[in-house]
């Protein structure tokens, strides 16, 4: 079966049908921030520069990584960093 | 879709006994130069040996409203000016024009059911070929991508999955009710968007409602939404306060709903999914989740939505409907703002003084042992053991009221200290305030069990129960 | 970023201008409104001293991002 669904929206319609990300702390004191890396080539030195700067601020960041940038992470890597982290940022993509 | 100019047009289908009977007469009237064209619904090789347009999507009988096949039109300058629906010899030959036209045949047989009538193909068709009339977005979910995630990631759920709002499926709903798509029904806390009618069957397609939960939906809506109901304080309170849907009336029955064994909770389609409709519509039109403007501490599970119908298979309880001024015989619902329910155990007692004071200990409970004076509501919810006691007392629905009324009042020493027991002699101060206590019958027959259906701020200056009549 | 947000975890995704358009089809397909930030493509030819010099220039925005 290859055919698609056609949904009708029940909402209001006036967020153009968008759910908004979690919203993020106030502060990242005392937080951990996981990088996750995609894997390309180029983003883990892209992510060594922003931990510089994280570390700078006295932000705890934590590294991750996918075991290729041709697949979506691992459930194993997402659990990881669920149970570490606070917040994210994942990079590099071009 | 075109007819032909001047001719004769046929609806037919090969499983269908009379259209095999009367095929050697089309092809006749074919080889005369007089059929112009034959639709054929399920195999576009028969009848053999003519010119056969295949109308398996079935396009053409949707446009032609068929719903009996053989069914044989006239068309004079590209418009139709007669029909014969099945075979009847006479009528053939008059639409024909030829006398002796299937003389060998019996006089007349009925069709049969078209394809495009089938169960469930009327909507189908309407949505591929027809008008639907419904006006909200569509969102496309191509495949492989799987529709009950994707509503997941926009943020359509209540945290269990919802069944996906096809339009299709929206139309079914509509079925359910004799108002337009567009009527305007009110609007949805906390963000007071409009609510039409479509969008109300939207959600109850997503909360899993048949179409004959409509009408009782729609009735629940609109209760909700009297302001008496303060439905923007309840979606929003700390106290985490949802929606209690309490059905009387013939209605019941007729959706199946449950009021026997486990009536307040889970296993029953109706119970679980009236009420659920109404929370969703707060999620997707309101904007409400938690967290956000629905401010719940902790919320409870009938957050999800609760409804339950009352037993009202002995004529000595009043229905609650009735007692709210509905009259017997109609069918209504009454909404009742909740924060959670508790379950009373007084398995030892059988008389109805006995239990009446143990029940108004138990009542005295809510909120607080020491909140009294009003100002807070709760729902009585006797079992059929409880019931039986009170019948067999000679008891009635106001007697019981009155009774827990007179027994939850309590000295304002007693009060301070947090003492349920009910008090004596003069200067009582009262647990609930006028209309605060609501009395239900549900649930099965064994068990001395009553359950407490949590309320919230009462009153004026809180939420009131609202009685509506289920209107088809 | 999405199974990250399933987790309920706030976050966002760096990615190069060449990314723009697609990050906005995918938006759209998923009903998900994705925080991002982008960069000067292309990255992989770049030094690593040029690296570095993306990441400091986009590094309040990515601050921005992830806090309040």
């Amino acid at each position: 079966m290859t055919q698609g669904t056609t949904l009708l929206d029940p909402t209001s319609e006036k967020a153009g049908g968008m759910r908004r990300p979690i919203a993020p702390p106030p502060s990242l004191d005392r937080l951990t921030v996981g990088f996750l890396d995609i894997s390309k080539p180029q983003g883990d030195i892209f992510l060594d520069r922003l931990e510089t700067l994280f570390g700078e601020r006295q932000i705890k960041v934590k590294r991750f990584a996918k075991l290729t940038s041709a697949k979506q992470a691992s459930e194993e890597v997402i659990a990881d960093i669920a149970e570490n982290c606070d917040v994210v940022v994942e990079a590099l993509a071009d | 879709m075109e007819l032909p100019q001047d001719g004769l047009l046929l609806v037919l289908k090969e499983d269908c006994e009379t259209c095999r009977m009367i095929a050697p007469l089309a092809a006749e009237l074919e080889q005369r130069g007089l059929l112009k064209a034959t639709h054929s619904q399920d195999n576009p090789a028969f009848p053999s040996g003519m010119a056969v347009i295949d109308d398996s999507g079935l396009e053409t009988s949707f446009g032609l409203d068929i719903e009996t096949v053989p069914t044989l039109i006239r068309c004079e300058g590209g418009a139709e000016t007669g029909r014969v629906i099945g075979w009847h010899r006479g009528e053939w030959q008059n639409l024909t024009g030829v006398n002796d036209l299937g003389v060998d045949l019996p006089a007349e047989r009925p069709g049969c059911g078209s394809l495009s009538v089938s169960p469930g193909m009327a909507e189908e068709l309407q949505v591929s070929f027809g008008e639907t009339g419904l006006n909200a977005r569509e969102v496309d979910v191509d495949f492989p991508n799987d529709p009950i995630e994707q509503m997941f990631d926009r943020g359509w759920t209540d945290g269990l999955p919802v069944v996906p709002p096809s339009p299709t499926r929206v139309l079914r709903m509509l079925q359910g009710t004799s108002l337009a798509p567009d009527h305007v029904l009110g609007p949805i806390p906390p963000s007071g968007e409009i609510c039409t009618v479509e969008k109300a069957a939207i959600n109850a397609v997503m909360a899993g409602c048949r179409p004959e939960y409509f009408p009782v939906v729609l009735a629940a809506l609109d209760a909700a939404m009297d302001p008496d109901f303060a439905w923007q304080g309840l979606m929003s309170t700390t106290m985490g306060a949802g929606v209690c849907v309490v059905v009387n009336g013939p209605v019941a029955r007729r959706i199946g709903m449950n009021n026997q064994h486990g009536a307040l909770g889970h296993g029953n389609r109706a119970n679980a999914t009236i009420a659920r409709a109404l929370q969703l519509l707060v999620i997707n039109l309101g904007g409400a989740l938690p967290g956000g403007t629905d401010r719940s501490t902790h919320g409870h599970p009938g957050k999800f939505g609760m409804a339950f119908a009352e037993d009202e298979s002995d004529d000595a309880w009043q229905p609650l409907a009735q007692s709210r001024g509905i009259a017997p015989g109609k069918s209504a619902v009454t909404v009742f703002g909740f924060c959670g329910t508790s379950i009373n155990n007084t398995e030892t007692l059988r008389d109805a003084d006995d239990l009446t004071l143990s029940l108004a200990m138990c009542l005295n409970s809510l909120y607080h042992p020491q909140h009294a004076g009003g100002g807070i509501a709760g729902m009585l919810v006797l079992s059929g053991e409880y019931w039986r006691i009170y019948r067999e007392a000679g008891w009635d629905r106001d007697r019981i009221e009155q009774a827990l009324l007179e027994h939850t009042q309590r000295a304002a020493a007693a009060v301070e200290t947090g003492e349920t027991s009910p008090g004596k002699g003069d200067n009582l101060v009262p647990k609930f305030g006028p209309g605060d206590l609501v009395l239900a019958r549900t649930g099965s027959n064994a068990g001395l069990f009553s359950t407490i259906i949590h309320g919230w701020g009462s009153g004026p200056r809180g939420s009131q129960p609202v009685t509506r009549e289920i209107v088809p | 970023m999405l199974d990250i947000d399933r987790k309920g975890l706030p976050g966002v995704a760096i990615f190069s201008e060449e990314f723009r358009s697609g990050v906005e089809a995918w938006r759209d397909v998923h009903g998900f409104d994705a925080n991002a930030v982008y960069v000067d493509h292309p990255i992989q030819p770049l030094t690593e001293a040029e690296l570095h010099a993306h990441a400091d220039g986009v590094f309040e925005e990515v601050m921005a991002a992830i806090t309040a």
